[in-house]
């Protein structure tokens, strides 16, 4: 009975740790193993903005007659396949551009993906 | 006319757009488009000579400018000329029946104004319904500018607000990129699609 008991203490025990390694584990991934078809956020040049409403606040989006146009897939620049292009326009001419890019962010709780956005 | 040329036809051909953006280091994400690679004194050889073949003209603060690009002393407005509009047609081979004008803006924290115009009725009610906006108001546009240089005789829009967080842009994506003859993005030099 002894060894039964001891045995199974044991079991649980060993469970435990390997469950909570597994865990450890997935916490310290990063984006690099995780996500490796993403490019990190980190290494985006100016796609600072957390929405496109906010990178077009930054071109002046709040005046009047400042209008998005549709959004385009990015062909260019270096998010190309993960991120679209928005024309900004204002009286009659071009205000600037947004773009956007999923990327991958090393967070506390692990690797995670999410999309940027740049005015420029 | 080399394929240069048409390139920075592109830039404009939807919006007039300024010098500054033009020389930017990020033309190709502004843009969406290749990048031509010219250095400053290059980039105004070019526009002089579509300037001088009146593909271009030049503006500031809404006034023409008659003076070369190179002989400007600040930042300048480029805009396609009449001409320049249909050089970029014979070589982009636009269907204009296929072209979606959208405008959006914001109206508040939640709402989304948008515009949505297209010279085909039917192809107009096909966007509203995969964007999920039902009997929606259509109002006839005579005559209509798809981009500044063009006129089109008819068009069709709708007018609507929609709540930010029920708006699937994306749905919009397909709409965006067929109408044209459009560059060869996976081409090591500059190049358009068959």
């Amino acid at each position: 009975m002894e060894v039964w008991g001891g045995g199974l203490v044991d079991l649980d025990a060993k469970a435990l740790a390997a469950s909570d390694s597994k865990a450890k584990e997935c916490k310290n991934k990063s984006c690099k193993e995780s996500y490796p078809e993403y490019l990190p956020c980190s290494s985006l040049r100016g796609y600072s903005y957390k929405s496109k409403r906010d990178a077009f606040y930054a071109l002046g989006g709040r005046d009047k007659g400042v209008k998005i146009q549709k959004p385009r897939p990015a062909h260019s620049g270096p998010c190309v396949g993960q991120g679209e292009h928005w024309n900004v326009l204002s009286g009659g001419g071009r205000r600037g551009s947004i773009a956007s890019c999923r990327c991958c962010e090393d967070t506390p709780s692990g690797p995670k993906l999410t999309i940027r956005y740049k005015a420029i | 006319m080399k394929l240069l040329h048409y390139l920075i036809l592109d830039y404009l051909h939807e919006l007039p757009a300024k010098f500054s953006q033009l020389i930017s280091v990020d033309v190709d994400i502004i843009f969406n488009m290749p990048k031509h690679e010219l250095s400053k004194p290059d980039l105004l050889l070019q526009l002089d000579f579509m300037f001088e073949s009146e593909y271009i003209n030049l503006k500031c603060k809404n006034n023409d400018i008659n003076k070369k690009p190179s002989d400007q002393k600040f930042d300048f407005e480029i805009y396609l000329t009449n001409l320049g509009g249909k050089v970029w047609e014979e070589a982009f081979k636009p269907n204009w029946n296929q072209f979606v004008l959208v405008e959006q803006d914001y109206l508040d924290k939640k709402n989304i104004n948008i515009k949505i115009a297209t010279i085909n009725l039917s192809y107009l009610y096909l966007i509203l319904n995969s964007l999920g906006v039902k009997e929606n108001k259509i109002h006839k546009l005579s005559p209509w500018h798809p981009v500044y240089w063009k006129l089109i005789k008819e068009a069709y829009s709708s007018n609507f607000v929609i709540n930010e967080d029920d708006f699937n842009e994306d749905v919009l994506l397909k709409y965006g990129e067929k109408w044209r003859k459009q560059w060869d993005f996976n081409a090591s030099q500059l190049r358009l699609k068959e």
